[in-house]
């Protein structure tokens, strides 16, 4: 029978073993555009300053053929990593490093065309990458 | 008496804030909110302009008109460094003016967002 003490002990020194040099980390840029933010425009309809009233102002402008080219741009970059060589610090005066890391930089777009006369005349996100798991070291 | 417990909140308040780190930058300078609203459609000047917020960081040439980019980034991560994990999350928000001047160079449309004031010190990496 062991002491419920003891258990729990085993229990937070197994938490402690399992996450030895294992990192998190996690950029988010400006707010995430979601279809369902963009639902309300409609092309041939939409004007610039109706978009930018939900949406703000865009992180970017540019000049097309057809008339101004709005960009707005987010990210959630994910990244993780697990340092095996961690473990050694208990022990040894010396521990090697043998990490196993992965970051995943999701830089994403929604554009938004316009014509001569700032009416909307196309829009549309950049390709979507699925959403990744937060904690994903492994990079093989 | 007193230093014994003064020696003692201070060796816990290392304990407790030991491995945290805490970081915050920006890149330009805050778009003042006083200065923006003093542009008038129909009537400002792209000198008054200047003269209210300086010199643009960008400016653009789209559909025939002159566009005067103003922006100003806010970024805060704290951290969390422990002896065996490490959590580390970074926000960052920008906040975006374009004024656009037509062709008689007087101001045409003002777009302006704020978005750092909503920047927070999140150090939780999981979830939203």
């Amino acid at each position: 029978m062991i002491p419920s003490w003891l258990s729990g002990g085993l229990l937070v020194a197994l938490c402690v073993a399992l996450m030895t040099g294992c990192s998190v980390r996690r950029v988010v840029v400006n707010d995430v555009v979601a279809p369902s933010n963009v639902a309300f425009i409609q092309s041939g309809t939409t004007t610039l300053p109706q978009v930018v009233a939900q949406l703000g102002a865009p992180d970017e402008i540019l000049d097309s053929e057809f008339g101004l080219a709005t960009i707005y741009q987010w990210s959630d970059t994910k990244a993780s990593g697990v340092d095996f060589g961690f473990i050694f610090r208990f022990f040894s005066p010396y521990s090697p490093s043998m990490t196993l890391a992965k970051t995943g930089i999701d830089m994403e777009q929604f554009h938004v065309h316009y014509d001569s006369q700032g009416v909307v005349r196309m829009f549309g996100f950049t390709r979507h990458e699925p959403i990744r798991p937060l904690l994903w070291f492994w990079p093989f | 008496m007193f230093k014994r417990y003064s020696y003692i909140v201070l060796l816990a308040m290392l304990l407790v804030t030991q491995g945290c780190v805490v970081t915050r930058g920006t890149l330009g300078e805050p778009l003042k909110e006083e200065s923006i609203t003093q542009i008038k459609k129909g009537v400002s000047t792209a000198s008054e302009v200047v003269a209210l917020l300086g010199a643009p960081e960008r400016v653009v040439r789209g559909n025939d008109r002159e566009i005067f980019h103003y922006y100003y980034y806010d970024g805060k991560s704290p951290a969390l460094l422990l002896l065996v994990l490490n959590f580390v999350r970074m926000e960052i928000k920008s906040d975006n003016l374009y004024v656009f001047f037509g062709r008689n160079g007087l101001v045409e449309e003002v777009l302006y967002s704020k978005r750092t004031p909503n920047v927070e010190f999140k150090l939780w990496p999981f979830g939203d």
